[in-house]
């Protein structure tokens, strides 16, 4: 037996409830900013049938909620608070995403397809629950995904509308909607590292703006 | 290589989590530097937050007290609706407190007599201790009193 060994190390201790609340009283302002922009980015990202009705708030309390409940572990000895609930709130945002796209006909989803579900074609009244027994996509899931299509359409169009007069910027922006990471840019394109990063601020600034003018703060 | 994103979401998806890595990565002086450019008061933001994330823990520790009344009462119903048999007369109960903690003196401690002697407990005491011993199957595993009815 090798005696020079290291021992092994003590297994990492999952946070208590106390270091939680303690960790959120010592978030910073940068922290919380962070945060937030996260929280919207990922509902503006799912959009709003997966959110249903669920707001960047409510992803952020419930990302929360995950990590006091066990479903999430924090080791605060491998990661700091911070991160770790944005991971979290990132993992949410994918699961709520998924649950939609899973089980589209759900009560639970109908809010949302009540509100866009008028009358049938003989202008008789559409419940949202007429579906439920179809194992096809339904009208109510055909309406909502063309919704959400037109929706982020709009959005994305308007993003570029914004920097059209900015050359650097479109190119950014069409670079990444053909898949191409930000090294890939910057050699396409010609771009020091510390120019790249400029117009992804311009961009990120711009299209929170453009953000919270359609899904508010 | 280039994959282009055919439709409105995915042309938005794949922007949005360009910007979601920026947000990640970005120094924190630049994001609160960009969020006084626009007019929000980083400071608030942290209340905001702090309140929300205030108000979860608060929910969470709801629903456990909520959780635990729930199992008290459970557990309560389940002492109430249970038909335990004890000797009939204090003294016979007392003779049987006796004769379980004599069969098994390991108990002796966990029904703690707060420095009182075992003829100290009133006969209230002796029906509490020989209750909840009866829940815990003690009963069922004492040999009775010779004298016991």
């Amino acid at each position: 037996m090798d005696q020079n060994a290291a021992p092994d190390a003590p297994p990492a201790k999952i946070a208590t409830q106390a270091e939680i609340v303690k960790a959120i009283e010592a978030l910073t302002d940068e922290d919380s900013e962070r945060l937030e922009q996260v929280a919207i980015n990922r509902v503006v990202r799912i959009g709003r049938p997966a959110a249903n009705g669920r707001t960047h708030e409510d992803l952020l309390q419930e990302a929360l909620a995950r990590i006091l409940d066990g479903s999430r572990n924090w080791y605060p000895e491998n990661v700091e608070f911070a991160p770790y609930l944005a991971g979290v709130i990132r993992s949410i945002a994918s699961e709520w995403a998924g649950h939609r796209e899973r089980n589209a006909d759900l009560p639970e989803y109908a809010l949302l397809e009540s509100q866009i579900t008028k009358e049938d074609e003989e202008g008789n009244p559409l419940s949202p629950f007429d579906g439920l027994k179809t194992p096809e996509p339904t009208i109510e899931k055909q309406m909502v995904d063309s919704e959400t299509e037109a929706e982020q359409k709009a959005l994305v169009d308007e993003i570029e509308r914004h920097f059209a007069h900015d050359e650097n910027a479109a190119y950014v922006l069409l670079g990444w909607q053909d898949g191409l990471d930000g090294p890939a840019i910057q050699k396409e394109f010609g771009f020091s590292e510390t120019t790249y990063r400029t117009i992804v601020r311009r961009i990120r600034r711009n299209s929170e703006k453009i953000m919270e003018k359609r899904y508010g703060r | 290589m280039v994959d282009k994103a055919n439709s409105g979401a995915e042309r938005l998806g794949r922007i949005l989590d360009r910007l979601a890595e920026h947000i990640q990565n970005a120094p924190g002086g630049e994001l609160l530097e960009d969020a006084r450019r626009e007019g929000r008061d980083p400071g608030q933001t942290t209340v905001r937050v702090k309140g929300l994330l205030r108000q979860a823990v608060t929910n969470y520790q709801q629903k456990q007290l909520k959780r635990a009344e729930e199992e008290y009462e459970r557990e309560v119903a389940a002492m109430k609706s249970r038909h335990i048999e004890l000797p009939r007369t204090p003294e016979r109960r007392r003779s049987l407190l006796s004769a379980i903690f004599s069969q098994q003196p390991q108990l002796k401690a966990a029904f703690t007599f707060q420095n009182r002697g075992f003829s100290e407990l009133t006969d209230q005491d002796i029906e509490n201790h020989l209750r909840k011993l009866a829940l815990l199957g003690v009963l069922d595993e004492t040999q009775p009193p010779e004298d016991d009815e």
